[in-house]
């Protein structure tokens, strides 16, 4: 079998004295789509941060496509533009219209000129449907249609992967959909992805595998129809029942 | 009948039983302040006309009293009549049983006590001014207003006003540079920093404790003093603006480290989770957006250094301010100076105007 894409072997964080990643091994492979869910506090933002570089780990070791990427002495600012990440929310540069802020990273980075950059933006938003607000200042936009550029910002760079934090989770309720519809389509062109999110009905229909993360660690990982259709654990059944009662399933 | 319904008969008269009705409100309280505001502008309206008229004979003085008096109650008259008689028919409604019109009467009756309640207290200072310039064979007037004297010292003291004009501009520049760079030294993370943050909060604490003509003082006597080449040998308007830009460094350093932490630090993660380095993302991201929402506490600042250029008349520099002493001492006078406030004053109002604006537009939208 073909190398993970990302490997995670043993990883371990603390605030002080409190364990926020307490062990955790995990393997995504290429082209595949990896969900995390679990409470709120379990230790899923902090995870993503910890893949590029956002936050340090202190044990364990994190490897991108064979190579180490945790640990001291690390281009964060090389290994951010192979390692791409979208938040859940003040994504975008208010100061700047659409294009610009699809053109910022490309052009200060040197990936390419200011022309090639333009050119790349305007046909990833047109990919995400946002091709005619191109010249639109992020506060003229709804939440759902920054998310979607927010998305193609990153994608212009052309990460290896893709790490969305509850994307979704600001957002009202029926601009979730263009959102999730986006990540499908990116999904079904093989990006590699790992996501945490809210919607366990989109979790399961998207993921190849789902991880419930609980108190820092990787309680129960699996196929979606054995996590959600057969969770093993105590805790990951009595999360999804919670869940389900608040609708979200 | 129940003792209550007895009881709600008696508050709303002839309202029938059950419908109890709220009274108007208060229109006392409101026409007995306007009252007293109007007898004691006629009583200042009196004395002002009086000292005003004196001044174009000794006869006149009665005249002008009382003409001034009646001009005041006349207009302060005319809102309290009418709040009176809007009581009155507040009244009469509230005893005829329609407690709709007079809760309406009474709303008028309050808005014409209030209407006279804003015209007393827009004329008592206004007349007391005029009082106190003109009183004394206007006296006052004659000290700060004499005509001659600002037209003799107007054009000397306005060209000397380029220095205060330059000292603020070269100072502002200087001190915004040197506040940025404390702001960012005082923002560094990690301990290989600890030094730099503890030299930055050290001397903004300096520099903020200190007033400004104390280090203006030092400086400009203290350089030249040291004998040190070169350094000493500068202009004092030079030692001026070095002077200035360290005092006006610390508060500018506190207002961009203000507005740095106001970024939100989703906004620095996305900058950075684009593989944009460091200093691109505060060049980029994290500046532009904290210069538009301190731009207005900034330039408030700057308002203030300008009005502290007139501190560097200790050290003999020729500012707006000491051309204007050296007419007022020839001319025994102090109108010179009058013209110093009245350049001041045009420069600033349209700035503090511009403040409020950007204020204004920094908190009803966020961004752009
Ligand atoms: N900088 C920090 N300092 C101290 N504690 C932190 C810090 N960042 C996160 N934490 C703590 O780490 C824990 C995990 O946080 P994290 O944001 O990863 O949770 P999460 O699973 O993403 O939760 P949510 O679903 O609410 O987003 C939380 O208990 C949080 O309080
Ligand atoms: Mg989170």
């Amino acid at each position: 079998m073909a190398r993970p894409l990302i490997e995670l072997e043993g990883i371990g964080k603390s605030y002080g004295t409190f364990r926020v990643i307490d062990g955790i091994d995990l393997d995504i492979p290429r082209h595949s789509v990896v969900s995390l869910i679990g409470a709120s506090g379990s230790g899923k933002s902090t995870l993503l941060r910890c893949l590029n570089g956002l936050e340090d780990i202190q044990q364990g070791e994190i490897r991108l496509d064979g190579e180490v990427i945790s640990g001291l002495g690390i281009d964060h600012v090389a290994l951010r533009r192979r390692v791409g990440m979208v938040f859940q929310s003040y994504n975008l540069f208010p100061h700047m219209s659409v294009l610009g802020n699809c053109t910022v990273a490309p052009v200060i980075t040197g990936a390419c000129g200011r022309e090639e950059a333009e050119a790349r933006a305007l046909a990833m938003l047109e990919r995400v449907g946002m091709r005619d607000k191109a010249k639109a200042f992020p506060d003229q936009l709804s939440g759902g249609q920054q998310q979607r550029v927010a998305i193609a910002r990153t994608m212009i760079m052309q990460p290896e992967v893709l790490l969305l934090d509850e994307i979704t989770s600001a957002l009202d309720p029926e601009l979730v959909m263009e959102v999730l519809d986006l990540v499908r389509d990116l999904a079904q062109q093989g990006m590699t992805m790992l996501l945490t999110t809210h919607e366990m009905s989109f979790a399961r229909e998207i993921s190849d595998k789902v991880c419930f993360l609980y108190k820092g660690r990787i309680l129960e990982e699996g196929p979606p129809e054995q996590v959600f259709g057969a969770p093993r654990e105590a805790a990951t059944q009595s999360f999804l029942r919670r869940v389900t009662a608040a609708g979200r399933l | 009948m129940t003792a209550a319904k007895i009881l709600d008969a008696a508050v709303s008269p002839g309202m029938g039983e059950g419908a109890r009705q709220t009274p108007p409100l208060p229109t006392g309280w409101p026409l007995a302040f306007a009252a007293a505001l109007a007898v004691a502008s006629v009583g200042i309206g009196f004395l002002a006309g009086g000292s005003v008229a004196i001044l174009a004979g000794e006869s006149m003085r009665l005249v002008g009293a009382i003409a001034a008096a009646l001009a005041v109650a006349f207009a302060l008259g005319i809102p309290m009549s009418r709040a009176l008689r809007a009581r009155r028919l507040s009244a009469e409604a509230w005893r005829g049983g329609v407690p709709v019109a007079a809760r309406v009467e009474a709303a008028h009756a309050r808005h014409h006590a209030f209407t006279a309640m804003g015209l007393g207290l827009f004329l008592l200072p206004v007349l007391a001014v005029a009082t106190f310039l003109t009183i004394n064979d206007a006296v006052v007037y004659k000290t700060f207003l004499r005509g001659d004297v600002i037209l003799a010292s107007l054009v000397d003291v306005t060209k000397a006003f380029g220095a205060n004009l330059t000292i603020a501009v070269a100072a502002q520049v200087l001190s915004m540079l040197l506040g940025l760079l404390l702001a960012i030294g005082r923002s560094l993370q990690g301990s290989s920093f600890a030094l730099v943050r503890g030299v930055c909060i050290f001397y903004v604490d300096i520099f903020r404790s200190l007033p400004a003509i104390v280090i203006i003082y030092l400086v400009c006597f203290g350089v030249p003093l040291m004998g040190i080449p070169v350094l000493s040998d500068g202009d004092p308007m030079l030692y001026a603006i070095v002077a200035l830009s360290l005092t006006y460094a610390a508060y500018n350093g506190e207002q961009f480290r203000a507005g740095l932490k106001g970024i939100h630090h989703s906004q620095i993660s996305a900058a950075q989770s684009l593989g944009i380095p460091p200093g691109a993302v505060l060049r980029l991201i994290v500046l532009p957006q904290a210069m538009r929402r301190i731009a207005g506490p900034m330039l408030g600042n700057f308002i203030a250094l300008q009005k502290d250029t007139a501190l560097v008349n200790i050290v003999g520099i020729v500012d707006a301010f000491t051309q204007a002493k050296i007419y007022s001492a020839n001319y025994y006078n102090l109108s010179s100076v009058t013209v110093v406030c009245i350049l001041f004053i045009a420069i600033t109002i349209p700035q503090t105007r511009l403040v409020d604006y950007l204020v204004a537009r920094a908190d009803t939208k966020e961004g752009r």
